[in-house]
């Protein structure tokens, strides 16, 4: 249990030294860790809320849709060669694009508009989604298949009982990537494309150049992350103790 | 209950395509297995040992049903094999367990697959584990287990479907030796009370001739049997069989059959080097 500490062994130093140098360069447009939990208060509000809620509301309804069909095609891909022939380079090129460069051309073709929000957050996830998941297959071991079928197990029970427990880990690690990527989407987007939801605020406050509550907001996001990954990362801890029963 | 006859391999060919090195045919292809026949008798211990390549294991995919082959055909007491099936069983060489289930679910699979009910199964699993030396560990995860542990797993599981014949692929041949002759001891013992039939494919000259009742010699580059021994030992056997002049004659006489192969890679002159010897009829020892 104490080892959950052993993080902050690097985490407090680090941010010692963030607050003496903040101190000591004593500029109004660089907050120290003090200032940024000060500003926290400024933030709050029911501005902040609605900016949220509209925000996440874009972004899951993309990741939700790059969930399914990513976690689909990657399961897919991984065990059958022919669907990994025709698809496979195209998720490979997904892979090494900058999807920020694709942005504004989905905003362009679809409209400024939430719709749009939420494609460019499905562009964003659904490769980092879809090749773990791939890999994942693929790692299951060949005579463990063999095996099972050997036992007269048919196609869907093999996916049942051998290859979805067997890649479940790298599901959830895409499932994890995906939403660093899906929410690295929504928030690029909103900053520079299209102000709503939390992009707007931040931009506000960039405007007025207040720092302090620009990384205020980038905080409170972080936490939304550490909360989400956090609770992928516990539902396969416990998925791991299950299968121990 | 149904008729058994069997196993009856007939001039099973499988041709695999390679990369072309000295030995293979010119349109870059080679002959895996090569116009093999074979019978197994309802209730013989059969094993198969070649050099490596020889394609003993493609030889027992096929029986199996995992491998088709690419002419002649496979029949297991009378019907053609066109896939695995209850009557037949595997062993692996690496146990192949599933690393998120325990012992107990491990060796249950076979039955889970088969739609038998939780209680059944574990019932049976439970049996099982005794059977082959187990107790105490069945709610032990694979990783915990040593190899020899995780092969028991293996064959417990493959026992637990009561299958008519068990087919083993160099089930002991990730043991080191002392774990090896422990599992050839314990397979005896257990084979002493089974009426099931066996082919065994194996590396090892000594494990072959005491655990079997035929050893089938195989070639490689084409795989091809080259001779087809009966085993003139008394069952049940222990290891204190090696100690005898029998024994030594007889490992002589498969080291002949092999050694007519050994230290070549050109294909057919080796293979014609060895006289083959017909296959004795297979014999359902009472």
């Amino acid at each position: 249990m104490w080892q959950l500490l052993l993080p902050f062994a690097v985490g407090i130093p680090l941010l010692l030294g963030w607050e003496l140098y903040a101190r000591g360069l004593n500029n109004p447009f660089v907050p120290g860790p003090t200032d940024v939990v000060a500003a926290l208060p400024n933030v709050l509000g029911g501005e902040l809320v609605g900016a949220f809620v509209t925000t996440n509301v874009a972004m899951l309804r993309g990741y939700a849709v790059a969930a399914v069909l990513g976690i689909l095609l990657g399961l897919v891909m991984g065990r059958y060669r022919l669907a990994d022939a025709i698809t496979g380079p195209y998720l490979d090129l997904a892979m090494v694009t900058p999807m920020i460069v694709l942005m504004p051309i989905v905003l362009m073709a679809l409209g400024l508009n939430a719709m749009a929000l939420s494609v460019v957050v499905f562009l964003f996830a659904l490769p980092y989604i879809a090749v773990p998941c791939r890999a994942g297959v693929r790692a299951v071991p060949a005579e463990s298949v063999d095996m099972a079928r050997s036992f007269g197990a048919g196609e869907l029970q093999l996916w049942r009982e051998v290859l979805l427990p067997g890649s479940l880990p790298a599901v959830l690690t895409g499932l994890r990537l995906g939403f660093g990527m899906a929410v690295t989407g929504i928030i690029a987007t909103e900053l520079t494309l299209l102000a709503v939801g939390l992009g707007r605020v931040i931009v506000g406050y960039q405007s007025r150049f207040q720092t302090d509550n620009t990384f205020a907001v980038t905080l409170l996001i972080m936490l939304e992350c550490i909360v989400v990954m956090g609770g992928l990362r516990l539902f396969e801890l416990r998925q791991q103790y299950r299968r121990l029963s | 209950m149904t008729d058994r006859s069997g196993i009856s391999v007939r001039e099973v060919c499988k041709i695999f395509r390679r990369r072309s090195s000295g030995a293979d045919q010119a349109d870059g292809t080679f002959r895996a297995v090569d116009g093999v026949s074979l019978e197994i008798g309802v209730r013989e211990f059969v094993s198969v040992i070649g050099p490596s390549g020889c394609g003993k294991t493609t030889l027992l995919r096929m029986i199996a049903g995992l491998t088709k082959p690419d002419s002649g055909s496979v029949h297991v007491d009378g019907q053609e094999v066109r896939g695995p099936g209850p009557e037949r069983a595997m062993v692996f060489q690496h146990a192949s367990l599933l690393p998120w289930v325990n012992v107990l679910n491990n060796i249950a699979f076979g039955l889970k697959l088969r739609g038998v009910d939780r209680k059944s199964r574990l019932e049976r699993a439970q049996q099982a584990v005794a059977l082959v030396g187990l107790d105490g560990f069945e709610h032990a995860l694979p990783r915990e287990l040593s190899g020899g542990m995780q092969q028991r797993v293996g064959l417990a599981r493959a026992l637990v479907v009561d299958p008519m014949y068990l087919l083993m692929d160099e089930p002991f041949g990730s043991l080191d030796e002392i774990t090896r002759r422990e599992m050839q001891a314990e397979l005896l013992k257990i084979w002493s009370k089974q009426e099931k039939g066996a082919v065994f494919v194996t590396h090892s000259v000594d494990e072959a001739i005491i655990l079997s009742d035929r050893i089938i010699v195989m070639s490689s580059r084409p795989g091809r049997v080259v001779a087809d021994m009966r085993m003139p030992f008394t069952s049940p056997r222990s290891h204190a069989l090696e100690q005898t002049r029998e024994f030594a004659a007889v490992r002589a006489d498969v080291w002949k059959m092999l050694g007519g192969q050994s230290g070549e890679s050109a294909g057919a002159g080796t293979v014609d080097a060895v006289e083959p010897i017909p296959p004795s009829p297979p014999v359902d020892a009472a």
